[in-house]
């Protein structure tokens, strides 16, 4: 589905949207569990992690009524287009600050993107969701900017600033130039190497007939 | 001093990392239950990171890793022939850059010192996976392994057990019937590599119609070379840039209509029954053929992905009378014990116990300090209140013992409810679970009132009690009051044994005591479908809230999910 907003478009993919919510459940809870001693905050933590569900059950409704079907597995989707790639955990505690930093750009990220969309929606279903995940969001940023407010003001600046470069370069990444280019030098390469190399050069022989051959290749990859 | 030794298995659907220590400890963590990404692919970072805070000298008494595959030749094995389309080639790259080749280069992320590194062979992972589980030490063993893809082959036979081993037949990637399945999985609209589950349940709608067509034009079982042949007219298994299902497979058997729901497309359901049927009968020609020639086989392990399908199995069990069983996880997921095992038998050491059994997963955790998710209910009489749970149609959550290792829930990790109760069950099914009604949830039996319902193989039952096989009710009873029945009136029962050791040492006491007393539990997984399964308290509490569970039994006392 496809809103005009001035010039740009903006485009409203259910099926990635819902895996983006669904990776920030994941990505929230993982953070609950750096506050095994603070029960109070755990809980609150944890009842993010469940509205981020929630947002993707929205969207994943909203997915299953245009009545689509999406052949990619659901792990390759959580960690493509969830954005899991990028996502900072596992890590230790020690960087709590910069996680939290993170988690607060991608809630400013997700609330610019629900007035966006209600500039440019008519649909009444599809607002009052946005107007739902709006309130939550709104929640959990004030929540983050309360815990980083209680944090060293220069490393929380910077941390918000390399988790905002890092969230527009991922954004823009796969429109630029250079990305182009490498695709094309990729496929170039692939097909001179597999197209154009004999094929005995792919053929690899080893012997598992029995537990002595296998065990005197124990240490080779192939 | 103790030593350690880790298998590891990634790259293919879910990573996993088994853990063998010399004390006789073994450790099985799957990656999806800590990174919480259903069937996570990724290398283990979460699973090893959680076993290097649990045993803090991990790092340095670790004397070998060994990956459950050999990743060269796993990658060289499928799409690098010529001809093949130029989207094969450049998926062929971009597998290179994210496989496990870097194996070692993923371990440094972990490992500050990279300890010695072992390749196990694909199928003897799987091989050597049954081994350990099924315990059942026997020279005279015949290990049947089929699955969709690895090295280069879908599937190896061996004979023997431990270092004994002898290669009978290789099958090549072309007659692969994990593919194939994973081929109609995708036909059918659902996710290849994951729902493969559902075809099998929607297999017992259909009518084997396609049967003599199939057998005669598409899947062929040579018993002379024990050869199986599919059709390349039909199926594409080599080239990763086109899809799995042929045009003439759909000029045969059609498409599926998205605006009607499966169950209303008969073409569908018994092309589905067929290919699961001609699937079923070259097994078991190819078992039988094998125990011919073999006669001195004491039992038959059955490992690969394909032993999933439980159907399969329960056929198998069903009409051939040697034991044979199959491994509590016979897929890639499991493969890491087998590595690990591998790795044992290569440095000669003997790490025996007693612990080979399907609940190798971690201790679960207490959820007693959790008083902020989970308040415990002041109850004088816990058992009573299960009772009351069961007669008012409400399922609960158990939380209790040791994680299991296989893809069933098996009273560890589990929601419940009365299986003899319509209403329940469907509550369960499809209002909390949110699961297509063509999957009945499955009930767990005394072994003692077995007898009494169903026909199966005493040989084989073991298999049973981690759902395994599916089980047939004697011709002459009368399903009454006994929902969990497929609709081919088969049941995926999970057996209570009462006299069995690991089942008094692993289930929870009070739900021993209600399948002791003749009551029919329900048992399905505690997750949100498509989630993995709960692992620590803060897991549970997200899943108790999303799927509206109140109440949790862990050991012998109930809690509330607050």
């Amino acid at each position: 589905m496809k809103f005009k907003r001035q010039k740009k478009e903006i485009e409203l993919d259910w099926f990635k949207l819902s895996f983006t919510e669904y990776a920030s459940g994941i990505e929230v809870f993982h953070a609950a569990l750096f506050f095994q001693n603070d029960k109070k905050s755990q809980k609150r933590i944890l009842d993010h992690a469940l509205d981020e569900y929630r947002h993707s059950q929205y969207f994943y409704n909203l997915y299953k009524e245009e009545g689509k079907i999406e052949k990619i597995s659901s792990p390759h989707a959580i960690v493509n287009y969830g954005g899991l790639s990028k996502s900072p955990f596992p890590c230790s505690r020690d960087r709590l600050t910069t996680i939290c930093s993170y988690l607060y750009i991608g809630e400013i990220r997700a609330i610019e993107f629900g007035k966006k969309v209600k500039e440019s929606c008519k649909d009444k279903n599809i607002l009052s969701i946005f107007e739902i995940i709006d309130k939550d969001e709104n929640n959990h940023a004030a929540g983050l900017k309360r815990f980083l407010d209680k944090q060293n003001k220069f490393s929380v600046f910077t941390k918000i600033k390399f988790s905002s470069l890092k969230f527009y370069f991922s954004d823009t990444k796969s429109s630029t130039l250079i990305t182009k280019l490498q695709l094309k030098a990729e496929t170039f390469f692939t097909r001179l190497i597999f197209k154009y190399f004999p094929e005995s050069i792919f053929q690899i022989k080893s012997s598992t007939n029995d537990f002595e051959s296998v065990f005197n290749n124990r240490n080779r990859m192939s | 001093m103790e030593e350690y030794i880790l298998g590891i298995s990634y790259g293919h659907h879910e990573s996993s990392c088994c853990l063998f220590s010399s004390d006789g400890t073994v450790e099985y963590i799957r990656e999806e239950w800590v990174s919480r990404v259903k069937n996570d692919y990724r290398f283990p970072v979460f699973s090893l990171n959680y076993l290097k805070k649990k045993y803090p000298n991990l790092e340095k008494n670790i004397i070998a890793v060994c990956l459950f595959e050999k990743p060269l030749k796993n990658w060289l094995g499928i799409g690098t022939r010529k001809d093949l389309s130029i989207d094969n080639y450049v998926n062929k790259l971009k597998q290179f850059k994210k496989s496990d080749i870097y194996f070692e280069k993923h371990l440094k992320k972990v490992f500050k010192k990279i300890p010695n590194i072992l390749y196990c062979p694909h199928h003897l992972s799987h091989l050597y996976t049954s081994e350990f589980l099924l315990k059942n030490n026997d020279p005279n063993t015949l290990n049947v392994i089929l699955d969709a893809y690895g090295e280069g082959l879908s599937g190896a036979i061996f004979s023997g057990q431990g270092k004994k081993i002898q290669l009978l037949k290789e099958f090549k990637t072309a007659s692969s019937f994990g593919i194939l399945y994973s081929g109609i999985t995708e036909w059918c609209g659902f996710k290849p590599n994951e729902d493969e589950y559902k075809v099998m349940a929607l297999a017992g709608y259909g009518k084997p119609e396609f049967v003599s067509f199939i057998e005669k034009n598409i899947i062929q079982f040579n018993e002379n070379n024990l050869e199986i042949s599919i059709d390349s007219k039909y199926f594409n298994f080599e080239d990763s840039g086109k899809e799995t299902i042929k045009n003439s497979f759909i000029e045969k058997f059609g498409t599926l209509q998205n605006d009607k729901s499966i169950l209303e497309q008969p073409k569908i359901l018994n092309c589905i029954c067929s290919f699961q049927y001609v699937i079923e009968n070259t097994v078991i020609s190819l078992i039988n053929k094998l125990l011919l020639t073999h006669k001195e086989t004491a039992q038959v392990f059955l490992s690969g992905g394909l032993f999933h399908n439980s159907k399969l199995v329960g056929e198998i069990t069903r009409k051939i009378t040697t034991k044979t069983l199959v491994s509590p996880s016979p897929g890639d997921a499991g493969s890491s014990i087998g590595a690990a095992y591998f790795a044992m038998l290569c440095l000669n050491k003997n790490y025996t116990n007693e612990n080979n059994n399907p609940f190798l997963g971690p201790k679960i955790p207490g959820i007693k300090e959790y008083s902020h998710l989970f308040s415990l209910l002041k109850i004088k009489d816990t058992y009573s209140r299960i009772l009351e749970l069961l007669s008012a149609d409400e399922s609960f959550a158990v939380f209790s013992g040791y994680s299991e290792i296989g893809p069933r829930a098996l009273l560890s990790r589990s929601i419940c409810c009365n299986a003899k109760s319509e209403i329940a069950l469907e509550r369960l099914n499809i209002k909390i679970k949110k699961r297509e009604s063509f999957r009945p949830i499955a009930p767990v039996i005394n072994k003692k009132y077995l007898h009494e319902n169903f026909e199966f193989n005493e040989n084989s039952i073991q298999n049973s009690f981690w759902m395994g096989q599916l089980i047939w009710p004697k011709n002459n009873i009368e399903l009454k009051n006994q929902p969990f029945y497929h609709v081919d009136k088969s049941v995926r029962a999970q057996v209570f044994d009462h006299e069995s050791d690991l089942h008094k040492k692993f289930i929870p006491l009070i739900l021993q005591r209600l399948l002791n007393e003749g009551h029919i539990i329900a048992n399905t997984s505690l997750n949100i479908a498509g989630d993995p399964m709960v692992f620590i308290p803060e897991d549970l509490y997200i899943n108790c809230k999303r799927l509206e569970i109140k109440y949790v039994l862990q050991d012998e006392l109930l809690y509330e999910v607050l």
